[in-house]
């Protein structure tokens, strides 16, 4: 597998989640919103080489995506005759959405990266509680919760940041050493 | 629009970082900063703030849609093949979008919440049709209306039930011009004595003469028409719009004056060359191009365009693509001869993507837009008042 198919796949993996529940706020049916996103993404594929900003594709497999779902919207309009009348959205409104359904998907793959104790520790702060209240419903001490904080910032930092093939290089790197 | 999805993408980022209590001081402040400027974004923030279940509703993991696109395409393959299989993977959306049929019944809206909206009159706002009116060389005017038929002076005929203004290849006298004129809320087809036709939108007018000498075809145009145009090698057409001269190889085109007092054409099919006024040359433009002129016929730029939407007015609808408010009811207003007032000019400025039948009574236009993003409207008669 080339380098940018690799850079490629952790794209994908970042963002997968986000795009196809941007599509499926314009387009209802599942099946067909998972279709128009894996359409928009092999576009991207397509045009993907190692001039390929992260800051291209991201622009590049929103406006895609909305514009197959508009597509979809208009042509559907017309093999159902009149069953839609009309489709308006404005920019604040795309916006709006992308910035739901990648914070969402930001967190979801913060919460899934971690296991066992420490996902609890911060389903707990996003609940809002202190640490010294974490550590009492958890039964472990204030120092443990600090630290695994700390860890999972760590863990987090790579989800937040844009630090692609870091994060794909330690998910697959079992995968990695077998296929290279 | 690409660099603030790139901004907006970051933001989100920072809301997931605060949400799960991991964000650093100085993203926090780049935070804040951002909901300080930005305050139209506050209530998603807020929202993604406050929601309990964020395991989202997706049941589909990253990992499964990954195989999902390896099976679907050939991404490790070379990209010749990809083109096949992607019209078979069209093929298969496409029929599958034929079953879904009976959702959504009515308007198609997002975030449709219709509070605050009067019931307002609107009697007095009406769709456009097909109305014009012909002007003879003698000064006589004719009015031209749906559902009428019959002879002009033995050269032309209303056809189509009075939709489409046809002439007698050969009849007439080439000295003579008519002008076809349709009002605010008209639209006409016009057929010319060598076949070529016209689509004139509302509130445009068309110079033409009856029968076109031999050397050339020469017509014109001020307000948006769109022309088909028959190819005759040895009499070039030319359409005269403001300080712009289109010479048409045989062709279609739309070419539109209403906007920004520019001259925008669009080549759909075919080749044309334009020439300025202000220019020495003429340029040919390609199908998918878009050329728009200053009223004096300065050139002020050729760029690619997605054609459909400048066209869509003939398929009795109005497609927009990122385009302001403030384009959007200058269009509606003509359509619908209304008058737009913005109580609050800063919303003109908010630009709107889908497509509105053309048709249709103008309310679900703009409960549309009201409902989107907060915008207010007043209907006073036949003028529109837009409020935040």
């Amino acid at each position: 597998m080339s380098q940018d198919k690799l850079i490629f796949k952790s794209f994908y993996m970042r963002h997968f989640k986000a795009v196809n529940g941007f599509c499926r706020v314009f387009v209802k049916e599942d099946e067909v919103a998972l279709d128009i996103t894996q359409d928009a993404f092999f576009r991207l594929y397509e045009r993907w080489d190692a001039s390929y900003t992260v800051q291209n594709a991201q622009a590049f497999i929103y406006i895609t995506a909305k514009n197959l779902c508009m597509d979809h919207l208009r042509r559907r309009k017309t093999e159902t005759m009149d069953a839609v009348k009309e489709v308006l959205v404005s920019d604040h409104f795309l916006l709006e959405e992308i910035i739901r359904q990648e914070a969402i998907a930001a967190i979801q793959q913060a919460i899934s990266t971690l296991s066992g104790r420490n996902s609890e520790v911060i389903r707990l702060v996003m609940q809002g509680k202190s640490n010294q209240e974490i550590a009492n419903e958890l039964h472990i001490s204030l120092n443990t919760v600090k630290w695994i904080k700390k860890e999972a910032y760590s863990r987090l930092r790579k989800i937040i940041g844009n630090e692609y093939i870091v994060l794909l290089l330690l998910e697959n790197l079992h995968w990695l050493l077998e296929n290279i | 629009m690409n660099q603030e999805i790139v901004t907006k993408i970051k933001i989100a980022r920072l809301i997931a970082a605060r949400k799960t209590g991991l964000i650093s001081i100085e993203e926090n402040a780049e935070l804040n900063r951002f909901l300080e400027e930005e305050p139209e974004y506050r209530n998603v923030f807020f929202e993604i703030m406050g929601r309990e279940n964020t395991a989202g509703n997706l049941d589909v993991t990253a990992e499964d849609a990954w195989l999902d696109l390896l099976s679907r395409y050939p991404v490790e393959e070379k990209k010749q093949v990809f083109r096949s299989r992607r019209v078979i993977l069209k093929r298969i959306a496409r029929v599958a979008a034929v079953f879904i049929i009976g959702m959504l019944p009515f308007l198609y809206l997002y975030k449709s919440y219709f509070t605050g909206i009067e019931r307002i009159d609107m009697a007095l706002i009406q769709p456009g049709g097909s109305k014009a009116t012909l002007t003879l060389p003698d000064g006589r005017e004719i009015a031209l209306e749906e559902g009428y038929q019959g002879e002009i002076e033995e050269i032309a005929l209303l056809e189509e039930s009075g939709k489409v203004l046809n002439y007698t290849p050969g009849i007439g006298d080439k000295s003579e011009y008519h002008t076809l004129t349709t009002p605010r809320g008209g639209e006409y087809i016009v057929s010319l004595s060598d076949g070529s036709k016209v689509y004139l939108n509302a509130e445009t007018q068309l110079v033409y003469p009856v029968v076109f000498d031999s050397l050339k075809r020469e017509i014109h145009l001020s307000g948006e028409a769109y022309f088909e145009v028959s190819p005759e090698s040895d009499r070039p057409f030319y359409v005269v719009a403001k300080g712009v001269r289109i010479r048409v190889y045989g062709t279609s085109f739309n070419v539109n004056t209403h906007r920004d007092d520019c001259i925008h054409t669009v080549l759909v099919s075919g080749s044309i060359g334009i020439r300025g006024d202000k220019e020495d040359e003429e340029t040919v433009i390609r199908p998918g191009q878009l050329v728009s002129h200053t009223a004096t016929g300065e050139l002020i730029e050729i760029k690619e365009t997605d054609v459909y939407p400048h066209i869509a007015w003939r398929k009795g609808e109005y497609v927009f693509e990122r385009e302001t408010l403030e384009s959007i009811m200058n269009s509606l207003a003509l359509w619908y001869d209304v008058n737009v007032y913005f109580l609050d000019p800063e919303i003109k400025d908010h630009r709107f993507t889908g497509h509105v039948k053309k048709y249709e009574n103008i309310d679900g236009i703009l409960n549309a837009m009201s409902s989107i993003i907060g915008i207010n409207f007043k209907v006073e008669g036949k003028t529109i008042i837009l409020m935040k």
